[in-house]
């Protein structure tokens, strides 16, 4: 009994960690890049969604476009404001199954804005797979005035996480 | 003709060596890597073509009997290759490419090496 009790308090949480050939792109006609650090806490187990959760950070520093002058103006006041805002974060609260997939229900914050989001993802392979839209601007994440608005409002979101049980 | 030309194939080698020189120093200097957009071979290639450009405007000067147009050509040689800089403060490097910001550094002053190579040496050719 106490070994049945056991194993499923341990299949209730399984925890994974995150492998180091994570991606997170983001990607619009202008501009597009990655994000290169990224580390959280992963519960998941796709037979026990209420007991599994994400809290993932992100380090707004590690942006890369491709671009030196772009990858400082990211990070400049007028747009992520990453001395005031170092992380985005997300936070999960609820998980459903989709279709095929999973959507999480979660808080996303970035430059100091949070936003509730539903976000839709797949776990094949020991590999979390998502892709999304956000809109910049939810987040007062530059503007669109000005030379602000040669960026992309919209931008499209892909993640991929390997992650490995612990 | 031919020592115009010759000219310019001495001035390639020259920027050549010192732009694969500059490249080794910059990267080992400053822990990057940009191989993946620059290597040895596009840079002479750069260089060669660069330089026989040049080289192309002197024969032409030559051809037409311009000569007096020598320092206006010289001119529009330091200024296009400092206009070339341009391109790479604008290029949007490989995402897994690390320190984009590093880039200008090294692109910049070898868009230079042509023009300065072959102006460097003109004193050793004699030509009309």
């Amino acid at each position: 009994m106490a070994i049945l009790f056991t194993s499923f308090i341990w299949y209730n949480n399984t925890e994974w960690s995150i492998s180091e050939d994570y991606s997170i792109k983001f990607k619009s006609d202008n501009p597009s890049g990655v994000f290169t650090s990224f580390k959280g806490k992963i519960i998941f187990a796709p037979d026990h969604l209420e007991s599994s959760s994400f809290n993932l950070i992100v380090d707004v520093k590690s942006i890369n476009t491709g671009n030196g002058i772009k990858n400082k103006h990211a990070l400049s006041k007028n747009w992520f404001d990453e001395k005031r805002f170092p992380e985005i974060t997300f936070t999960s609260s609820q998980f459903e199954q989709s279709g095929s997939g999973f959507s999480v229900i979660g808080t996303m914050t970035i430059h100091g804005v949070p936003k509730v989001m539903s976000i839709p993802f797949t776990f094949k392979d020991n590999t979390f797979k998502s892709n999304f839209k956000i809109d910049r601007t939810d987040f007062n994440v530059g503007s669109t005035k000005g030379m602000s608005s040669k960026a992309a409002t919209k931008l499209d979101i892909e993640v991929s996480v390997p992650v490995s049980k612990i | 003709m031919k020592k115009i030309i010759l000219h310019g194939i001495i001035a390639s080698a020259l920027a050549s060596v010192v732009g694969i020189v500059y490249q080794v120093i910059y990267q080992s200097a400053l822990d990057c890597d940009f191989s993946k957009v620059i290597n040895p071979i596009s840079i002479s290639m750069a260089c060669i073509v660069g330089c026989l450009l040049i080289s192309l405007g002197y024969i032409l000067l030559s051809k037409f009997n311009l000569g007096k147009f020598k320092g206006w050509l010289n001119s529009l040689i330091s200024i296009l290759s400092f206009a070339s800089i341009i391109g790479p403060i604008g290029t949007t490097l490989p995402l897994d490419i690390n320190n984009p910001e590093l880039f200008v550094g090294l692109i910049a002053p070898l868009h230079l090496l042509p023009a300065l190579a072959f102006f460097t040496i003109s004193s050793f050719f004699k030509y009309e």
